[in-house]
């Protein structure tokens, strides 16, 4: 009776939130394109600055190896996850967009390579040179906050 | 028959816990039966219903909670006709919980837990002793 | 002496088991996205939660039996299976995030892959849940959930500007690249957190395995007029390390790894290293408690024998209850779903549910059938409760919208 209502209400309007929070069809308009880009372009950041911090952590001696180890890993997931899904969202007709995407797939695919640098290094016990393997994230943190001023 | 204690139904009886006559815990009042008394009309409560079926009765679902009684109605070693139907003259006191006279294992609330007892709990090591410190 | 020990070890169970992968991952994020704008909602669920807490120990206690055991004669079954059936399915939600959360935590010390450790834990916990005692359940977990004191640590070595955090707090804003709907959904997330049900189930029920009488009412209020503040100051800990470190770094928390990064970049190894120990803590806390509360809701539903204080074969359906959902939350979380979106998912149902939850313990504890009429509720503590519950239900009724909306927070 209203009980079981009360559970279907709950399970459609779960499954209705869960479709809703993740759009990765295609961008209907260049507005919709830059704001996707531009959330893609942030969750990309927190995970580069994420990944610079547990850096300079290693390499001050402040972390536990099998933590950056993990905590490292799944920044470069994550990173990775954004980059295909933008690349797989059907950007909109025109010049400004085809630029769009270039400029921040380039970044992305920089920021993904170094991240792995880090990963690679950590897992190789390597965690007191990490501040000179992790260096090169600072430009692409950089550029990325330019990305995201711009589409602001 | 004699008068009857006058209890409200509803508010004293009726999904109210019942303790079997050694305290322990033994299923909700599901369901009561009702008889009318043919000289004064009153009705007078005279059996407790409890156990898989009567709930879902109760609140509508006949067909079903009629089958899933019938599922529990048989017992060995009880001294209920009718393991899901407690008679009145059973029930020691009427209070805060409802207390049997009887053993919680002659009841059909009972059935589901010597079920599971029997065929999945007792057989894990540890399960007859109380935990450790 | 022994009465003293009582009241601390009580303490020490509210701090562990209210600050769990809900409240870490929550206060983190909150912290990181929005500042200190958000750090009234803790304030205002931690007194929601020691009013109610108050409630369900003291029904507890005078009435030998727990709150919701008391909702189906009290209440009527159809509304008690109603209650029963949201809380059992946020419950097991609950449930998957924390196990998740422990395997993560263990994870971080062992460099093995979470998901391979999920069964391992979920094994774990139900053996704990088996052999080890009620009592011994909460003084272990309760002290090393303790542990979290080290987030309170890494705010005080930070050495933050006192006053300006103190301002930040108390005049809170929407910062301007969020808008209203946002800063109501996460307020929302985080009082969701503060107030989850299992909480009051098991704290009822636990008082009932404990063996509260008349006698302890003193040590139910100390339990929860010190214990419950005590895990709010916790949260806020929490919330001011991402505050203090992430936000200015623009991290977004979406690991639990994240959470303890502010520990880790200005305590070092052995601040983060007591930070795990914590963090494991209090999600297995949470584990144990809310497969308990799985048990405790089904059984005391239909009047089952219940409890730990039992022997398992006296209790054999509460314990294959428990059982099944554990092998429910294991099936769920191995399948890799992400358990940062289980966890924000269950907070936030959670706020859906809570008028649910909280409603039963108010009547109650107001009916002097039950509490016999020296123990009901007195009439500041009665108006303080209702404001609350009518805050439960405005937010139980914009929850869902704002879920939708907010594309559930994103």
């Amino acid at each position: 009776m209203s009980s079981r209502r009360v559970l279907a209400g709950l399970i459609v309007s779960l499954l209705a939130a869960g479709c809703v929070a993740h759009p990765v069809g295609p961008a209907r308009s260049v507005e919709s394109y830059e704001r996707k880009a531009n959330t893609t372009a942030e969750s990309a950041l927190s995970a580069v600055e994420t990944v610079r911090l547990l850096a300079g952590a290693g390499a001050d001696g402040n972390a536990l190896r099998s933590y950056l180890s993990v905590a490292v890993s799944e920044q470069e997931d994550a990173l990775g996850g954004v980059r295909g899904t933008f690349m797989s969202i059907q950007p909109p007709e025109g010049v400004p967009s085809a630029v769009l995407r270039d400029e921040l797939s380039t970044i992305l695919t920089s920021a993904f390579d170094h991240v792995g640098d880090v990963r690679i290094e950590i897992r190789r016990g390597h965690v007191a040179e990490l501040d000179t393997v992790a260096a090169p994230l600072s430009l692409d943190a950089a550029e990325l906050r330019d990305l995201i001023e711009e589409l602001s | 028959m004699t008068d009857g204690r006058v209890l409200h139904a509803g508010l004293h009886v009726l999904d109210r816990q019942m303790r079997d006559r050694h305290g322990r815990l033994c299923g909700k009042v599901d369901d009561l039966e009702l008889e009318r008394n043919e000289e004064t009309g009153a009705m007078y409560v005279t059996a407790v219903l409890s156990g898989p079926g009567h709930l879902l009765y109760r609140t509508g679902r006949r067909r079903i909670g009629t089958w899933l009684a019938k599922l529990t109605s048989h017992i060995e070693r009880s001294s209920l006709e009718d393991p899901g139907r407690i008679p009145y003259d059973r029930i020691k006191s009427v209070g805060v919980t409802v207390d049997l006279a009887i053993e919680a294992n002659e009841l059909a609330t009972f059935a589901a837990e010597r079920w599971t007892r029997d065929h999945i709990v007792g057989h894990v090591p540890g399960s007859r002793h109380d935990a450790d410190e | 002496m022994k009465r003293v020990l009582g009241i601390f070890l009580g303490i020490l169970t509210a701090i562990g088991g209210f600050v769990d992968m809900g409240d870490l991952v929550a206060n983190a994020a909150v912290g990181a996205r929005f500042d200190m704008n958000l750090a009234w909602v803790v304030v205002v669920g931690v007194v929601g939660i020691v009013v109610y807490a108050e409630m369900s120990g003291r029904v507890a206690a005078i009435c030998g039996r727990p709150v919701f055991d008391l909702v189906r004669e009290r209440l009527g079954p159809r509304f008690g299976l109603a209650n029963l059936v949201a809380s059992f399915a946020i419950n097991l939600l609950t449930l998957t995030a924390e196990i998740a959360g422990v395997a993560i935590a263990l994870s971080l010390v062992s460099s093995v892959n979470y998901l391979l450790l999920v069964p391992f834990v979920m094994v774990l916990v139900w053996l704990v849940v088996w052999r080890l005692s009620f009592a011994m359940m909460e003084r272990i977990f309760g002290l090393l959930g303790l542990c979290l004191l080290v987030f309170v640590v890494t705010v005080w070595r930070i050495g933050p500007d006192w006053s300006q955090l103190w301002s930040d707090a108390s005049s809170p804003v929407i910062p301007s690249d969020e808008n209203v709907f946002s800063y109501a959904y996460y307020a929302i997330a985080l009082f969701g957190a503060a107030m989850t049900p299992y909480e009051v189930f098991f704290f009822s029920s636990g008082a009932v395995e404990d063996g509260w009488t008349v006698k302890d009412l003193n040590e139910n209020r100390a339990n929860v007029f010190i214990g419950f503040p005590l895990g709010g100051l916790l949260s806020l800990a929490i919330m001011a390390c991402a505050f203090l470190v992430l936000a200015p770094a623009d991290i977004g928390v979406d690991t639990l790894s994240q959470v303890a990064l502010p520990v880790t970049v200005t305590v070092g190894k052995l601040g983060l290293a007591i930070a795990l120990i914590g963090i494991f803590a209090a999600t297995f806390g949470a584990a144990l408690e809310t497969s308990l509360s799985a048990g405790y809701t089904v059984a005391q539903y239909l009047g089952w024998p219940w409890g730990k204080r039992l022997r398992p074969v006296e209790a054999s359906r509460f314990h294959v209850v428990i059982l099944m959902a554990l092998v429910v939350a294991l099936l769920i979380a191995i399948s890799g779903v992400d358990p940062v979106k289980v966890t924000e998912y269950s907070i936030v149902l959670s706020a859906a549910a809570l008028p649910l939850t909280y409603f039963p313990i108010l009547v109650i504890a107001n009916d002097p059938a039950y509490m016999g009429d020296e123990h009901t509720n007195g009439r500041i503590f009665n108006m303080i409760a209702s404001v609350y519950l009518v805050i439960l239900v405005v937010v139980s009724i914009v929850t869902i919208p704002l879920m939708i909306i907010t594309r559930a927070g994103s």
